[in-house]
């Protein structure tokens, strides 16, 4: 009886310090919390709470309840394949001898670009997969397009409005015509002969702009340098005001990359919630950039280790909750009920 | 909103007879106005605070129908809760909350989406329900409110569970962890243990200390105003769960 009241306490107290700890760590944000999570205190309490699930299974009113069994065998899979996937345990185990694995860290490729290095937040080199991942192209979709739009000067009237920046000469409304004469990454212009000319700037800056050019129906040549952030700047004789607005609601990030391993290659698409699941890690469509030779993707590598278990813990956590606080009472009620009819 | 007030008001005024149909319209209304937006909205409208209010506002009455025919919540203090609760529901979605509909982000494109969402959303109903018994049983009859509240948590804790299980199977394919300490995955697991307690202190000492159960029942929905207002809405916790901001 002694013993029994001690795992019902001890339980309550577990459960209760569990919940302390949570609201604790929540006014730490999520990398602090992480990190405080897997210290070594906290590694002990995690180890206590698998030893106290594995001495809850010895309880024999347990394995009188199937449903409730399920939810506490279920908890001790989470647990367990918790603890073996945690970065803690990949730090011991190549701490005692095993070969170097990765936990968890990121791959940044380059437009055709190829590379099998792993770098941690820090951007610190961390290790190499045992296969390459070449970037073959990187896409962003938008939900918005993008806009690109001319307005009279004098009068205000919108004289057009493009949903994309034209490849060649495009006619216009009222005799126009417009070329778009070149796209920067970083436009600037500088002065050459008390004239402006376009330039593109240093790669690290982004300040996306275009170079334009409008021919009138008299003729007349105009020229316009219009930016994504700065607005746009034409003389003073000219006789519009142009405007362009980029895309700004992403619909999607997408990965085209090739693995390469042993002279084979296999095509495969990452996008955010589509990850690639291969040689035992799953890669992440995390983030992206640019770089002077255009986009760069960066995904984000997890190893798969306690996978299995922590999926069949999840199962077993569900099943036992549905049985055990549903069919249970709703069987009991049902025999209530013909109980009481007869 | 106005027919639930009336409907939680009629409780207290017997001339007002048509609480019934009060209450009947209200839930109405708020099917209806949910499938209005649906139809305006980009996806499943549960992205933003206002949309999760009015899908909170859509379940009440389903819900509480259920509860009425199914666990007998038929009471004056039952009554006057489903009122109440369809009154403080739709509040923010009336009159705090903006309504405009906002394409979803890559992040949330996922199968898992409105499963991981609408879980929470049934087990929320059902624990404001219990929250109600626990607080009315504080003052009469806690016995048979602790019963009662108790059967809804129940009811609502494999909900809970679930949207938890979905809501980490998810964060594990769309970030690559199970777990990110974030400080809402944080008060909601918070909230379930909270309630896991509750269970076992209740299988432990049964109704020896009612009291002490009613407000662990409370002290649970406490953190389900947390893991949905707060987190939501105050700018000390920032993480990765920051869709469904105020903006």
């Amino acid at each position: 009886m002694k013993k029994h009241r001690f795992w019902r306490l001890a339980s309550v107290i577990l459960l209760g310090s569990w919940v302390v700890l949570c609201v604790f760590a929540s006014f730490l944000g999520s990398q602090t919390a992480a990190s405080f999570f897997q210290s070594g205190p906290l590694t002990l309490f995690w180890f206590i709470w698998v030893f106290f699930l594995l001495f809850s299974l010895l309880n024999p009113k347990v394995w009188t309840k199937p449903f409730l069994l399920l939810l506490h065998l279920g908890t001790l899979f989470v647990f367990a394949g918790g603890l073996w996937g945690s970065p803690k345990s990949f730090d011991w185990r190549n701490r005692f001898g095993k070969a170097a694995e990765i936990a968890k860290g990121y791959l940044i490729l380059s437009e055709q670009e190829e590379t099998n290095k792993v770098y941690d937040a820090a951007g610190r080199q961390i290790g190499s997969l045992p296969f390459d991942l070449c970037l073959e192209k990187f896409t962003i979709t938008y939900y918005d397009l993008p806009s690109l739009r001319l307005f009279d000067k004098n009068t205000g009237q919108n004289l057009c409005t493009l949903q994309q920046i034209p490849e060649g000469p495009v006619e216009l409304e009222g005799g126009l015509r417009l070329e778009v004469l070149g796209r920067y990454k970083n436009l600037q212009l500088r002065r050459q002969q008390g004239r402006p000319v376009p330039a593109e700037g240093p790669a690290q800056t982004r300040n996306p702009g275009f170079e334009l050019k409008l021919l009138w129906p008299d003729g007349t040549e105009e020229y316009y340098y219009v930016w994504e952030q700065n607005g746009f700047r034409a003389p003073p004789s000219n006789r519009c005001i142009v405007s362009y607005s980029a895309p700004q609601m992403p619909r999607q990030y997408e990965s085209r990359v090739t693995v390469r391993q042993n002279g084979k290659s296999s095509l495969h698409f990452i996008r955010v919630n589509r990850p690639l699941v291969y040689g035992g890690y799953t890669f992440i469509q995390q983030s992206w950039g640019e770089d002077e030779k255009g986009y760069c993707s960066i995904l984000g590598v997890v190893s798969n280790r306690g996978f299995p278990a922590v999926l069949t813990g999840y199962c077993l956590l569900m099943v036992g909750a549905a049985g055990h606080f549903w069919l249970v009472p709703l069987i009991q009620a049902v025999r209530k009920e013909r109980h009481h009819s007869d | 909103m106005v027919f639930y007030a009336l409907s939680a008001a009629g409780v207290f005024f017997p001339a007002l007879r048509m609480r019934r149909l009060f209450w009947k319209a209200g839930c109405i209304t708020a099917v209806a106005a949910w499938l209005f937006h649906w139809l305006g909205a980009f996806g499943f409208p549960l992205q933003t605070m206002f949309e999760i209010f009015l899908t909170l506002g859509m379940l009440l009455g389903p819900l509480s129908w259920f509860c009425r025919r199914w666990m007998g919540m038929t009471d004056p203090l039952s009554e006057f809760a489903e009122g109440l609760l369809g009154f403080c529901i739709l509040f923010p979605a009336g009159f705090v909350f903006p309504e405009h509909p906002r394409p979803l982000p890559p992040a949330l494109q996922s199968p898992f989406f409105v499963p991981h969402v609408g879980t929470y959303m049934f087990a929320y109903i059902l624990l404001a329900h219990a929250a109600v018994q626990a607080a009315g049983g504080q003052f009469a009859a806690p016995y048979q409110r602790e019963q009662r509240a108790y059967r809804l948590v129940s009811l609502a804790f494999p909900f809970l569970t679930l949207g938890l299980v979905l809501g980490s199977i998810w964060a594990k394919i769309a970030w690559g962890d199970w777990w990110s300490w974030d400080p809402k995955e944080l008060w909601s697991l918070g909230c379930w243990l909270v309630y896991l307690l509750y269970f076992h202190w209740r299988a432990w000492m049964g109704s020896r200390f009612v009291k002490a159960n009613l407000w662990m029942i409370i002290i649970g929905f406490l953190f389900v105003l947390c893991t949905l207002l707060w987190v939501n809405l105050s700018k000390t916790f920032m993480g990765l769960h920051n869709y469904a901001s105020f903006e």
